[in-house]
């Protein structure tokens, strides 16, 4: 072949060509000289060597991730070289795959990160305006006496609670997270639930079972029947898991992935259930049309595990309740349709039931039938059952009436609920993308119901949000006194004006036809909200914040900064790196990152495995970073300190009482004293007397020592671990076998698995029971947006890591379906602006096959530095939230961590057009 | 001669790049290699990595070597870039933060992108790494000798003390799986870990694959998944045979969720087209692809099936099989 | 057509030029100064130039060889040092370039022979007699390296010869200095590879041997026998096409090394020896072995004469 000709044939210009054309191969060398050749293998076995360096540490990469993976990390000199998964847990079971190699992708470059030049090394004050980018380097003594003369001053005129001391999502881990926790119970600071403030509540499993976050450890998988994965992209977001998935196929599984966009986990199911997006409520209640239309029902299970058989009066749609029945009745006793004796007889378990079993003894529940039961005042009531009720709502929602709506087509959808009626085992998981939606609350609450029919609970599978353990014993190392709770979505909510966006986004119009409730409404139940809650709230003053990215993470972003931030008085970020956040700070504080300290983390429950960092001997401190218990104690130090010039002993703080000798008086906030308190009197005085505290106080993680821990880097939890079932050696675990096999009451008002709420809003907006919402994105832009997970962070973190971008492209982009780019001219890689009427960013188009027409799709947390004028995507996000989540005070809905809402991120709707290019 | 080889399970793997950053961490993360990948992760249909390397030549046409060209950095393999942290976030303005080359390709530009048509697009992953193969194009192009195949494992190495950096290798390599370090001079590749096998710890992109989708032993070890995989159940499958060098690295080829009919009805059809695992993986894997699905199906009507327990891998440390045989060197 | 005109074109703009010099045969002049290194400096003025023609590789893979046909070559000796500056014609410049990893740089190196009456074979010599190489690489630091034989190029103990390149619109013009094993080598050949034709290893063009001037300017005494031509070239024509050697030497055939420039290349000696004992050195890249031909003494004579006329 010719040259040219070759040339003429390739993409390839001025390329290089090997050969003029074929030709014979020489010889290779002789054996005999190859041995003599082979010296110079000695090269890599000395790099190999290399990167195993002088000394071995113990690490997990705590950052909010729902991994928790044990790793070796080698360092030598001084500096970390490598990390490699420990892949040493012990197989639980011969005929369970083992949890080998935890790790991922983000993990396995923490080690380039924790030298990466976004890396914050010394304390720096701000010398120009907020987020106007000009520091001062400043030392340590310098910042901490400035921060703490201004909190001091702050408390004095502002009182306790005008300071926020929190701790967000990239610190979860118990060592390390204690050092805020602790610091702000003792000054009585403000805190928002986390999950709550990231909008990962599963608000949808708390109706059902008054617990947020239940279900299975991973390996439950492996021994499922039915798998059905709801939202959630385990292949994409539990990395280490998701074998299990694959492996449960290979045993003969079957898996539906319910997604609008084709991915990583779809592409491994068996079938890939394409919602349409923000529609899952109806793919939810035609699945139980189907369970109900052909009595997929596993009645036993249902008649005394749910509040199916309750009973409800049909004029006014509450429950029947013992005060119907009684002058000065109970509120929280509810009754059945007793068969056995033909009468209304009172269902024991519930809140307000003397009996605490979910045993039915001789009690015949009816769950169909109607019926009139005498009230207090003589006059019959109408009623009938939960089950009624809720078949009836079921009922309106046929496979084939729903499928313009949701694009599913009736066949898969009578398919997976007969796989899962019909499964022994079956699980449901539901990820942390449907409680993005505002329906979301109802598609979960739902696929909680078609397991509740279908008898799944226990070893038979069920629901899976995710299982977390019960570690106990916590308590007096993190909140010695009382902190002040404040939820976590409704104080970002208020303190942002995110009311504003909401207001711009959704006309009264819109929201009226979709929801139910327009703006004004929507605004008085936030005000109820606000009154009637017991979490704490108010605008704070000083904002001492650890790991947190909230100018990331919250919507319509620079206005939430402008309405919060901006007017704080103190802020001061504790990061390990420069992130969106720390870009507006007053100090920033350089922390340590993860291998950089000790700590411990074992709450997680996927698997059973408490993991401890140990970091490797002779580390060298990067810059002037310190531990965050470090930097709390030099804190609670520069505080006291501060508050004894001012003559400032202790503040009294009559919102938390103490009771000494049966005598209430206030908690005092002692100031003086705060080192002292801290360190318990000089015995916490380092990240790793915290974690030695740690493995000796918490009863789950008996009977190891921090010896062993040290020795492996984990241990294994203890069957204390477990708070709804026992945590078996040999078996993975199930959420609920307590009630399922001891009856014991769920943590609900009826004590059984709740399906019908009574509550004013549930019942105006016809959410009774479990019901379909319609998404509520706006008319006004053509294109749904949603963010879901992404593979190369964890929420920010990681996402400016340049291997990581590396193996991306470099910069934000878009995900759009190829004809709805081709409809806007839009190319592969061209840049592009995103916008509505609350926002715009600018990014790349990636043209993607697997993505909907009609929509926009980002995996999340760019951060908006990564951005054209650093407007991140949330910019086109607006202010949205539940008002079936604002519903405060009923049975089991009361603020508290399994209670309490979310920022709603996927409703918003946008267009998108081409644009210049994407760097300013 | 014995041979060490690889299984990669394409059904596990779930795309999340821990075998890629494993690698690089181990030895592609300084002089000069910065931007190679000696193990990627590809996302298919797609142009791969280096861009276009199926259309780069290479490999053999019966026992004379085929012409290949030479990929290039910037625009098929991509360059390693840097960032603008200093300036995007210690310094006044709004600089975003951007790569400080704008970046063409990369080793996994076209993740998850694949082809078809919504509902019925498609993709899968395909990790790529040297197939230590039977026949190796590079061995014979090297005008210097400098490529040989060790004995005890059939690990092919360059020699970094004999080779100047001609780079008849890359174009000969028709996986494009050989790099030429500017740095040094010299081309490199994946080495197959042989520090770490000869301590008897698995290569990192295996050990480190938490989808358990990759399997190690030698082709002769009876017991040993290759041989298991490759032979005796015969599911796993070089890629694209047809180059002629006889790859050491076999794949499982992927299932996928049924396309849909037009009226979105699920058509019992997978949605990867036979035809294009075909041109990947040769006629063979019709018949690899049947007999995933008959012992799925024995599994799920509760049977027992060896294949099915093999591929689960129920321990992770099962899926390495190092030890040397009797006699071997050490 | 087009690389005699680049030749010519070079020639018209080349710095400092002057007409060839006898064949095989390098003038040495002698500075009391070190040598320069400075491709300008007026010292090179005094060394003599020898155009030089290089012929393509004739091991494989070899390939077409490349586009430098000749290049200028002036040699100074001062003080045990030796300078060598070469120029050629080179439309492009190619200098390696770490963003560009599938390009390829410009290049020229430097052979020595082994001090010795027989000569190794050009091509990086032979086992047990080795060539020195200076080599250089456009944006690359020079190397010393010593071969004995195709593919054993390897870097030899010692300081690296010192270079400057000079590059103007058609050409390089690269000054190698250092010290070499022998102190007055017997011979040096030069070879230079165009990084735009994918120029390294074997796609490159290379000289035969030039002898270094002796004293009187006549070629060194042990090289004598080595030069010595005295058969009947046509007598040698005859035998060539009576004992079929084309039937092998030709680059159709593929079974021998092509000879139709071997006049070009070689040296009369090496031509004899390797018609006399064809085994004694093989040319890398070809896998049958000539037979004994079984000639004449005087019939080797006149087929090295009349394979001298080849190529030349």
């Amino acid at each position: 072949m010719e040259r040219r000709d070759f040339l003429k044939g390739t993409a390839y210009c001025g390329l290089a060509l090997a050969f003029g054309g074929p030709f014979t191969p020489l010889r290779a060398f002789a054996a005999d000289d190859l041995k003599a050749r082979r010296a110079w293998e000695a090269r890599y076995r000395r790099e190999f060597l290399a990167t195993r360096g002088d000394a071995q540490g113990f690490a997990f990469h705590c950052s909010n991730c729902q991994g928790n993976c044990a790793w070796k990390v080698y360092a030598r000199d001084g500096v970390v070289t490598r990390e490699e998964q420990s892949a040493a847990y012990p197989s639980i079971n011969p005929n369970i795959p083992d949890a080998n190699p935890r790790g991922c992708n983000k993990g396995i470059v923490h080690s380039r990160q924790m030298y990466q030049a976004d890396r914050l090394l010394h304390p720096m004050k701000r010398a120009g305006k907020r987020g106007e980018g000009k520091w001062e380097r400043v030392s340590w003594d310098v910042a901490l006496d400035d921060i703490a003369a201004r909190v001091v001053d702050n408390l004095n005129s502002h009182g306790l609670a005008s300071l926020m001391l929190h701790c967000g999502t990239g610190i979860l881990s118990q060592g390390r997270r204690a050092a805020p926790l602790r610091l702000g119970s003792l000054l009585g600071a403000q805190r928002l639930y986390p999950a709550s403030a990231v909008g990962d509540m599963f608000t949808g499993a708390s109706l059902a079972y008054g617990l947020a976050t239940v279900g299975h450890t991973l390996d439950a998988w492996f021994d499922a029947k039915t798998i059905i994965l709801w939202g959630i992209n385990a292949a994409v977001t539990r990395i280490p898991d998701a074998h299990y998935l694959m492996e449960a196929r290979y045993n003969g599984a079957k898996i539906y992935c319910i997604t609008p966009e084709y991915n990583a986990t779809a592409k491994l199911s068996t079938d890939w259930v394409p919602v349409k997006p923000g529609t899952d409520s109806f793919l939810a209640m035609s699945l139980l049309h189907v369970l109900f239309r052909d009595d997929f029902i596993d009645r036993d299970f249902v008649r005394e595990q749910t509040d199916l058989t309750f009973l409800v009066r049909t004029d006014t749609g509450d429950l029947l309740r013992h005060k119907d029945l009684r002058d000065k009745g109970k509120d929280d006793v509810f009754f059945c349709w007793d068969e056995a004796t033909g009468s209304a007889q009172p269902m024991p378990g519930s809140q307000g039931h003397f009996k605490k079993s979910l045993r039915l003894g001789k009690l015949q529940p009816a769950l169909e039938g109607v019926w009139e039961v005498k009230g207090q005042d003589a006059a019959m009531i109408p009623v009938t059952t939960v089950f009624e009720h809720a078949r009836r709502e079921a009922l309106k929602f046929p496979p084939h009436q729903t499928h313009a709506t949701t694009g599913v087509h009736p066949t898969l959808v009578e398919r997976m609920a007969k796989d899962l009626a019909k499964s022994d085992k079956a699980i449901v998981n539901i990820g942390f993308s449907l409680h993005k939606y505002v329906s979301g609350t109802m598609t979960c609450w739902g696929a909680a119901l078609a397991c509740a029919l279908t008898g799944h609970a226990g070893e038979r599978g069920g629901l899976d949000t995710e299982n977390n353990w019960s570690l106990g014993g916590i308590g007096p190392l993190s909140s010695p006194k009382p902190a002040r709770f404040a939820s976590g979505f409704f104080s970002e909510w208020m303190n942002g004006d995110m009311a504003r966006s909401m207001k711009r986004h959704y006309s009264d119009a819109h929201l009226k036809d979709t929801l139910g409730l327009d703006n004004q409404e929507i605004g008085a139940l936030t005000g109820r909200y606000a009154e009637t809650s017991n979490a704490w709230f108010g605008k704070p003053r000083a904002l001492l914040l650890f790991a947190d990215n909230m100018l990331r993470r919250n919507k319509s972003e620079a206005h939430y900064r402008q309405a919060f931030v901006e007017s704080l008085d103190l802020f001061v970020d504790v990061n390990h790196r420069m992130d969106s956040t720390a870009l507006w700070a007053d100090y920033v504080l350089p922390a340590k990152s993860q291998y950089e300290s000790w700590d411990l983390r074992g709450e997680l429950g996927y698997h059973r495995f408490c993991n401890l960092t140990v970091p490797p001997k002779g580390l060298k401190p990067i810059g002037e970073t310190k531990s965050e218990w470090e930097i709390c104690l030099l804190l609670s130090r520069a505080i006291a300190k501060a508050a004894k010039t001012r003559g400032l002993i202790a503040i009294p703080d009559p919102d938390f009482l103490e009771t000494k000798a049966d005598k209430a008086a206030p908690v005092m906030r002692d100031l003086v004293n705060l080192a002292e308190d801290f360190t318990d009197h000089g015995k916490l005085m380092n990240d790793e007397d915290v974690v030695r505290w740690l493995m000796q106080n918490v009863p789950a993680i008996a009977p190891w020592t921090p010896e062993d821990a040290m020795k492996h880097g984990y241990v294994t939890l203890n069957r204390e671990a477990g708070f709804n079932s026992p945590l078996y050696a040999n078996r993975p675990f199930h959420s609920f076998e307590h009630n399922v096999y001891l009856r014991q009451p769920y943590k609900t008002l009826s004590g059984r698995q709740q399906f019908y709420v009574d509550h004013p809003v549930f019942k105006q907006l016809g959410c009774a029971t479990p019901t379909a919402m319609q998404p509520l994105r706006p008319k006004s832009f053509p294109l749904a947006f949603w963010t879901p997970h992404t593979r190369h962070g964890i929420h920010s973190q990681w996402r400016a890591n340049a291997q990581l971008l590396r193996l991306q492209r470099g910069e934000p982009y878009i995900w759009i379906n190829p004809g709805t780019a081709r409809q806007r001219g839009l190319a592969e890689g061209d840049p592009v602006r995103v916008f509505n009427d609350v926002g715009e960013f600018f990014a790349r188009a990636k043209l993607m096959p697997a993505v909907p027409p009609g929509a926009v799709v980002m995996d999340h947390a760019w951060e908006p530095f990564q951005f054209r004028e650093r407007l991140g995507l949330n910019s086109v996000v607006a202010g949205m939230l539940s008002p079936l989540e604002l519903v405060e005070g009923w049975g089991h809905l009361k603020f508290n961590p399994n209670w309490d809402g979310n920022m709603i991120a996927f409703e918003s709707s946008v267009e998108v057009e081409k644009s210049k290019e994407t760097a300013a | 001669m014995r041979q060490l080889g690889m299984v990669i399970d394409l059904n596990k793997c779930i795309g999340c790049q821990t075998c890629t950053l494993a690698c690089k961490s181990q030895w592609t993360d300084h002089d000069g290699r910065e931007f190679m990948y000696w193990n990627h992760v590809e996302t298919r249909p797609g142009k791969g990595y280096p861009r276009d390397w199926e259309a780069a030549g290479g490999g053999w046409d019966g026992d004379s070597l085929k012409p290949g060209r030479l990929p290039r950095l910037a625009e098929d393999y991509g360059i390693p870039a840097d960032f603008n942290f200093e300036s995007a976030l210690f310094h006044e303005g709004k600089q975003p933060l951007r790569p400080l080359d704008a970046m063409q390709w990369g080793p996994n530009w076209e993740e998850d992108q694949g082809a078809g048509e919504f509902p019925n697009g498609y993709f899968f992953y395909l990790p790529r790494l040297c197939n230590h193969c039977t026949k190796p194009a590079c061995l014979a192009a090297c005008p210097r000798q400098a490529i040989y195949k060790r004995e005890e494992d059939g690990i092919v190495l360059i020699d970094q003390e004999r080779c100047r950096g001609y780079r008849y290798c890359v174009a000969a390599c028709p996986y494009k799986k050989i790099y030429f370090n500017p740095q040094a001079g010299r081309s490199e590749k994946c080495i197959f870990c042989y520090p770490r096998v000869e301590q008897g710890i698995p290569q990192a992109c295996a050990y480190q694959c938490v989808g358990r989708a990759r399997h190690v032993s030698y082709l002769d070890d009876e017991a040993g998944a290759l041989h298991q995989l490759v032979s005796v159940w015969k599911v796993a499958l070089p890629l694209h045979p047809e180059y002629g060098t006889q790859p050491n690295v076999y794949y499982v080829p992927p299932l996928s969720p049924p396309a849909f009919e037009a009226d979105g009805k699920p058509s019992g059809k997978p949605r990867i087209p036979d035809d294009y695992l075909r041109q990947l993986f040769g006629p063979d894997v019709d018949a690899a692809l049947a007999t995933l699905q008959q012992e799925i199906d024995r599994k799920s009507r509760g049977e027992s099936s060896p294949l099915m327990d093999m591929l689960i891998a129920y321990r992770h440390g099962d899926m390495f099989r190092l030890s040397r045989p009797e006699g071997g060197q050490p | 057509m087009r690389r005699t005109l680049a030749w010519l074109l070079f020639l018209l703009v080349a710095p400092v030029w002057a007409t060839p010099g006898p064949d095989r045969l390098i003038q040495v002049g002698q500075t009391s100064a070190p040598p320069p290194l400075d491709p300008g400096d007026p010292a090179w003025t005094s060394a003599p130039a020898a155009t030089v023609r290089l012929y393509p590789q004739i091991t494989a893979p070899g390939g077409p060889g490349g586009s430098v046909l000749m290049l200028e070559a002036r040699v100074l000796r001062s003080g045990g040092r030796l300078a060598i500056r070469l120029a050629w014609p080179d439309a492009g410049e190619d200098v390696a370039d770490a963003r560009a990893t599938h390009r390829f740089a410009d290049a020229a190196a430097v052979e020595f022979a082994p001090a010795g009456d027989t000569l190794p074979y050009v091509g990086m010599g032979e086992p047990g007699r080795p060539v020195q190489v200076w080599l250089w690489r456009a944006g690359q630091p020079p190397e010393r390296l010593s071969a004995q034989g195709f593919g054993s190029l390897a870097g030899q103990a010692g300081a690296p010869p010192e270079a400057q390149a000079r590059r103007s619109a058609t050409g390089w013009t690269l000054v190698l200095r250092g010290k070499t094993d022998a102190p007055v080598p017997a011979a040096i050949a030069f070879a230079a590879w165009d990084g735009a034709e994918d120029g390294r290893a074997g796609r490159k063009r290379l000289s035969a041997w030039q002898a270094l001037a002796g004293p009187g300017g006549t070629i060194p005494a042990a090289l004598r026998e080595e030069a010595r031509l005295g058969g009947d070239p046509a007598r040698g024509e005859r035998l060539y096409t009576e004992r079929g050697c084309v039937a092998c030497h030709a680059p159709s055939a593929g079974l021998g090394p092509d000879l139709a420039q071997a006049g070009g290349i070689h040296w009369p000696g090496y031509l004899r020896r390797s018609i006399r004992e064809p085994a004694a050195f093989r040319v890398p890249g070809y896998t049958s072995i000539m037979p004994k031909l079984g000639l004449q003494r005087l019939e080797i004579e006149d087929l090295a004469a009349y394979l001298m006329t080849r190529g030349q």
